[in-house]
């Protein structure tokens, strides 16, 4: 005979089996069109900036590493200041599909994992246009005598985690909606400059380097609703 | 006597007549199995769950006698605290596509039944192989990762130091490593973040079944296990470096890198064998005393 206590377990079981079917997403949805890559939508140089890619010094892919599986492309270029000749380090990744083994990597994460210590960390809105801003974070790190300024934010889909939670969360939620978003880190950072003066290059980089992409061209770095809105304002 | 005995005959079909559990917990496990199999095992990372899947199973069914013998009555409640957030982490897994939770919730749910079955007597003496079976569950990616950097530059800095002193051109910048005009990039697989998962699996495995279930004891050469396993890969990145330097880059990336690897895997494991020969000796010999 079987038990009522195996039975009520055994379909437990099977009912878990079978939401855990329903409900894993199976479409996906990428901002970035498949085959057009980020380092043909950012533009290399606007506004008096000037860059050099150095993908290979500071994202170097190679087929068994990490980075690699992480992310279906990455873009490192280093882009010159006409005012002050500061060099910002402009790192973007961006992966197809955000799953368990594929998903972005918040730089708070992976700063100390590289011996940075973190000295503050905090939220905040890049004003990209009039009412349309962006969630993003700064951060300050040290490594000896190296103090690195970075802002940066990251998008899941439509979704910009400023967060680790966050970002988990939205994974979920993504799911719940059906669809396995694609992602990218957008990370800018410069070295050598007092946080304060470094915040305000890196904004002005950010804000001059999004008005140079072409307008119906910004979805994947920025978002659908922010690129639409820029675009209806003529920008 | 004969009470006694329709007992023992019903135990020996108490098995089968659990089916309800065994179909609950295949349902659950088989797309993760195939999952694993595909994603997670086929990568240098993932390369010793199937072992310890494999030699876990076994070393429960082993105990089946122990599971009849120990038998107590299980609490429902119990049951239930252990089931549900397993069911609710697998369901969550699956869902986003993360493995640690599904895992983790396949592992849950064994552990549920098992205590259901046969009570919570068999589950603290036999604690063993339930840890065992846990090292399978893939860990999270950014957990590994934290790990898996300052462990690469730890060992591209040693790597370096030690051929420093034979007077051998060679330098590191983080974990690019510079012999003569060669540049080697020491790699995730080179950390020994693998190789710890490995020798600690390997390692526990024959300690419990030599020496049996002692928590101390296994802690303590755990403890030594993994920087046995990281010095093995230390010499391994010396090993490369030499090869590069003396016999060029084909033969320092070719066959010999990859002999390389398991030659020393296969001397760190005789590193803890001999370790726990010398260890158990005065560890066993001591308390049989006390």
């Amino acid at each position: 005979m079987i038990s009522r206590r195996d039975a009520l377990i055994g379909s437990a079981c099977v009912a878990a089996a079978g939401t855990a079917y329903a409900l894993t997403p199976r479409r996906t949805l990428a901002l970035l069109p498949h085959g057009l890559r980020m380092d043909r939508i950012v533009p290399t140089e606007f506004r008096g900036w000037t860059s050099r890619d150095v993908t290979d010094e500071f994202a170097p892919q190679t087929e068994d590493s990490l980075l690699a599986k992480l992310y279906g492309e990455t873009v490192g270029r280093l882009y010159t200041d006409p005012a002050s000749g500061a060099e910002v380090l402009m790192l973007l990744a961006h992966g197809d599909v955000q799953s368990n083994e594929l998903q972005l990597h918040r730089p708070e994460v992976c700063f100390p994992a590289y011996g940075w210590t973190i000295d503050s960390s905090a939220e905040t809105d890049l004003a990209l246009a009039p009412q349309v801003t962006l969630p993003a974070r700064k951060l300050v790190a040290h490594l000896e005598q190296a103090q690195l300024s970075t802002i940066y934010w990251t998008r899941l889909g439509e979704y910009f985690p400023v967060s680790g939670n966050e970002q988990r969360l939205y994974r979920v939620r993504a799911a719940l909606d059906g669809y396995v978003p694609d992602g990218l880190l957008a990370r800018f950072s410069v070295e050598g400059i007092a946080p304060k003066h470094a915040f305000d290059l890196l904004a002005r980089l950010i804000g001059e380097l999004v008005a140079a992409v072409k307008p119906t061209a910004r979805a994947p770095l920025i978002g659908s609703p922010r690129a639409g809105a820029m675009l209806a304002m003529g920008r | 006597v004969t009470a006694e005995k329709t007992d023992t005959v019903a135990r020996k079909f108490a098995v089968p007549e659990s089916w309800p559990l065994i179909l609950g917990f295949v349902v659950l496990a088989l797309p993760t199995a195939f999952k694993l199999a595909n994603q997670n095992w086929s990568e240098e990372s993932g390369a010793q769950g199937p072992i310890i899947l494999a030699t876990g199973a076994w070393l429960l069914l082993r105990l089946r006698p122990e599971m009849h013998r120990l038998r107590s009555a299980s609490n429902p409640w119990l049951t239930a605290l252990i089931l549900i957030p397993a069911l609710l982490a697998y369901v969550l897994g699956r869902m986003v596509d993360y493995m640690t939770f599904e895992a983790g919730g396949v592992f849950g749910v064994g552990v549920a039944m098992l205590y259901t079955q046969f009570g919570g007597r068999f589950l603290r003496k036999h604690w063993f192989p339930f840890l065992y079976l846990a090292f399978a569950i893939p860990p999270p990616v950014y957990i590994v990762l934290a790990l898996t950097a300052p462990l690469k530059q730890f060992v591209s800095s040693i790597a370096t130091a030690v051929v420093q002193l034979l007077d051998l051109p060679v330098s590191h910048q983080g974990v690019v490593i510079y012999v003569a005009q060669y540049q080697l990039l020491v790699e995730d697989a080179c950390s020994g973040m693998n190789s710890i998962f490995g020798l600690l699996a390997i390692g526990l495995f024959y300690i419990y079944l030599v020496r049996g279930a002692s928590l101390l004891y296994s802690g303590i050469l755990a403890a030594l296990m993994i920087p046995i396993a990281i010095t093995a890969n230390i010499v391994r990145v010396i090993i490369v470096i030499l090869l590069t330097y003396y016999f060029g880059d084909e033969v320092g990336q070719g066959f010999l890198h990859f002999a390389a690897g398991i030659f020393l895997f296969v001397i760190a494991l005789f590193l803890v064998f001999a370790l726990d020969a010398a260890l158990s000796w005065t560890f066993f010999r001591r308390r049989k005393q006390a």
